[in-house]
């Protein structure tokens, strides 16, 4: 029992406890520098890189693809300076860095995480949640940025999910070295088309990218009226769960994908002419985090 | 009286320290290690294929 003369003690600490608490806010910087005002869901409009070798990671996309890092871990709230970093190409913002050591993740998570723009995240991750998949953070407000959950779908694919505070990015042409294209590697193509255009209103489309090749030619397209917004087919490792991939635009696959071991990568399909076109490659950083390059316009061979 | 502000001085920094200790970064990506997701786990090891996978990539 305490006494009369600690009661009050008693109270402001828990009182102080909460508003301490209460206080931690994070506060990532916009996804665009210059933001069409408006949403675009579906659209995937950031990506960040889950690493657990942060100075490996820098190293290896600095050196491949002339990338720039600035670490914002405390101006942006965390207690790590490590945290979060963000990637720059010629000066332009084209994603982030999060070190999973710094947030005391687990080892074996290190991949890129596609960030999907919905216009009602809270909506959108219940949506997730209702198909049979996970919502693994629950909507947060991460200030400028936005509020943000991170979801993984019925077949197991992280993403994460962004309601831009200040609108998405505009649409513009994908340059060398900087994101490309975004598409989901999955065990049900059928299901997951269907899913993500019920979550997001995109309209779906089918291509036929290979007819050599039937088992996984039909590829799937999301698209807002005539804009593809995402890509949609079979999982073509049978060794990796359902996952989204990223690809970027580069002038030579077989040339990146032939340094990638000197900076701590690998190769995970080597350089391959696309049947519709271009140059394609498979690469993991030094954390294991798969990316793919592509030539673009199509007809580019280097 | 006396003594019991000298406990309210006392609880006043236990409670700064105990909350800021244990108050985490916000959990957004951190979490993915706490959910119990195993699913992905990057690409260490394991074959390398060649030119008999097929990829999609950007078609327009």
């Amino acid at each position: 029992m305490l006494s009369k003369q600690l009661r009050p003690a008693a109270a402001l600490v828990c009182a102080l406890f909460v508003v301490a608490c209460a206080t931690v806010q994070i506060d990532l910087p916009s996804v665009s520098e210059a933001s069409s005002g408006e949403r675009s869901p579906g659209k995937i409009i950031w990506h960040d890189l889950l690493t657990n070798d942060l100075a490996g990671s820098k190293k290896f996309y600095g050196s491949l693809f002339g990338w720039e890092f600035e670490s914002i871990g405390r101006d942006s709230g965390f207690s790590n300076e490590s945290a979060y970093t963000l990637i720059r190409h010629n000066g332009n913002l084209i994603g982030g860095m999060i070190d999973t050591v710094a947030l005391n993740g687990r080892d074996d998570i290190s991949q890129w995480v596609v960030v999907m723009s919905v216009l009602n995240v809270d909506t959108a991750a219940a949506q997730f949640e209702a198909d049979g998949g996970e919502v693994i953070a629950a909507p947060t407000d991460l200030q400028r940025r936005g509020r943000l959950a991170l979801v993984r779908d019925a077949e197991g694919a992280l993403l994460a999910l962004l309601q831009t505070r200040d609108g998405d990015p505009a649409d513009s042409e994908p340059v060398i070295n900087e994101f490309l294209w975004d598409e989901l590697w999955t065990s049900s193509t059928d299901k997951a088309t269907v899913f993500y255009g019920s979550v997001t209103g995109l309209q779906a489309d089918e291509w036929d990218i290979d007819e050599d090749q039937s088992s996984n030619a039909t590829y799937r397209l999301l698209k807002s009226g005539e804009i593809p917004r995402v890509g949609i087919m079979a999982n073509p490792l049978e060794d990796l769960g359902p996952v989204w991939v990223s690809y970027l635009r580069v002038e030579s696959p077989a040339d990146i994908a032939g340094r990638a071991d000197a900076f701590g990568g690998r190769v995970i399909i080597e350089a391959q002419a696309r049947p519709l076109g271009g140059e394609v490659a498979f690469i993991a950083g030094p954390s294991g985090a798969g990316i793919a390059l592509q030539t673009w316009p199509l007809d580019q061979k280097n | 009286m006396k003594n019991v502000f000298v406990l309210i001085k006392i609880a006043t920094v236990l409670a700064i320290g105990s909350s800021l200790a244990g108050c985490d970064d916000v959990r957004v990506y951190g979490s993915v290690g706490y959910s119990g997701y195993s699913g992905y786990g990057g690409y260490h090891g394991g074959p390398r294929y060649g030119t008999s996978v097929t990829v999609g990539g950007r078609l327009y």
